[in-house]
């Protein structure tokens, strides 16, 4: 419950804990958003502080740590790429600022989708990593992909499906929707 | 799911990923007609595969780890930030005693005090803003710390529409640090926030608005940086 995140966030251990679990996931996507490592530090920064300062509203049973800290940082990144778009060294002297290179929420939400399914790649195993990525993003023949790991055409398929299994589970521990 | 469903997982992946053949697809399909678990199976896969797509091939390798100092960081901010709790709450209850007990009293105790500690804090600087919009009132301290600078922010006059505004310090070296974002409601705001900008780098506090532009700014200050203790 609320409490206990906000117990968590009290001390150093219990920040260290959640950082540990979370902190690099989070700073890969903000990464991943913003495209600038200085921005994507000050973006976990700013969502750890929020979580802190909202810790009382987190309600476990509505769903996991990851994905309330996945909202945050998301809402994070969307603010500092508003400020960043609209490029503020500027911003006194032009006063007819363009804002329309902002990303909205809509981007955001791809661009997250995009992380959640590279980071579900990485976490699953090897061989099934290399299937799919042979197959589907390299586009080559299950025929070829088995010749070239020296497994049958039917061990090839077989680590594809296993691929799609293991990455719906790692999405879903990402917080992924995609049913919807 | 039957056993037999076993020898069709292969395909209901390719078929997923669209990379079944004609003949095959047939097959399967025959199969699928008859067997509500493959077709929940295959659902499933199919979701997964849709999301495929918005992976960019170049991002796979090589994850960037976070600077090493950053949890570090975060900690700093979060300890600020939990004294800055303690001390609210401390001084809503002083208020509290005061007004029952001895207000003026009190009133005059916190004045001796509060000319002590700014009388003796070399770790802060006190910033006046040189452009402030007519009708808005503000007034910052910065605090030096481990982790970088705390700013702890007044701000009064601003929209009451509830914008964001977002803190800016700028270096020495002329780069801007991000030092947060903030709500005014009823158009105030106090706030703490923090940058990792040292103070003894820092030149220049400034604000902006949801459209960017400056609201509150020091302009370039070489005298920001705190006088070394004598």
């Amino acid at each position: 419950m609320g409490t206990d995140t906000r117990a968590a966030l009290a001390s150093d251990d219990g920040v260290r804990t959640v950082y540990a679990a979370h902190g690099s996931e989070l700073y890969r996507f903000a990464l991943r958003s913003l495209g600038d490592a200085g921005l994507a530090e000050e973006a976990v920064q700013e969502t750890f502080l929020r979580a802190w300062q909202a810790a009382e509203r987190f309600d476990e049973t509505l769903g996991s740590l990851r994905t309330w800290l996945f909202a945050i940082v998301r809402n994070v990144v969307i603010d500092l790429s508003r400020a960043r778009a609209v490029r503020p060294e500027l911003a006194s002297i032009v006063s007819q600022t363009n804002t329309t290179d902002a990303p909205g929420a809509d981007d955001i939400d791809r661009i997250l989708v995009a992380w959640q399914v590279e980071e579900a790649l990485r976490m699953i195993g090897e061989e099934h990593r290399v299937a799919i990525v042979e197959v589907h993003y390299k586009g080559r023949s299950y025929g070829d992909v088995a010749v070239d790991l020296g497994v049958p055409v039917g061990t090839v398929k077989s680590r594809v499906f296993y691929a799609l299994k293991a990455m719906r589970l790692a999405l879903e521990e990402l917080g992924w929707s995609g049913d919807d | 799911m039957t056993e037999s469903c076993r020898e069709w997982r292969g395909d209901l992946a390719a078929f997923a990923i669209d990379r079944l053949e004609p003949n095959q697809r047939l097959a399967l399909q025959a199969h699928l007609d008859g067997c509500a678990d493959c077709r929940t199976e295959l659902a499933g896969l199919r979701a997964v595969a849709k999301a495929l797509p918005e992976a960019d091939g170049s991002h796979l390798e090589a994850p960037s780890d976070p600077p090493a100092a950053l949890g570090d960081k975060i900690l700093g901010v979060l300890a600020w930030e939990r004294a800055g709790e303690h001390k609210r709450r401390r001084r809503h209850l002083s208020v509290v005693v005061g007004t029952a007990v001895a207000a003026v009293a009190a009133a005059i105790g916190l004045l001796v005090l509060g000319a002590s500690l700014h009388a003796t804090d070399h770790n802060a600087r006190h910033v006046a803003f040189s452009v402030e919009p007519r009708g808005v009132a503000a007034s910052a301290v910065l605090h030096r710390r481990e982790y970088g600078t705390n700013v702890s922010l007044k701000v009064a006059g601003l929209h009451e529409g509830g914008e964001w505004y977002w803190l800016w310090l700028t270096g020495d070296n002329g780069k801007r640090v991000g030092a947060g974002s903030f709500q005014a409601n009823g158009g105030e705001a106090s706030v703490q926030m923090t940058s990792a900008l040292p103070l003894s780098a820092t030149r220049r506090v400034w604000v902006t608005d949801d459209k960017n532009r400056v609201v509150l700014d020091t302009g370039w200050a070489p005298e920001l940086a705190p006088r070394p203790a004598s």
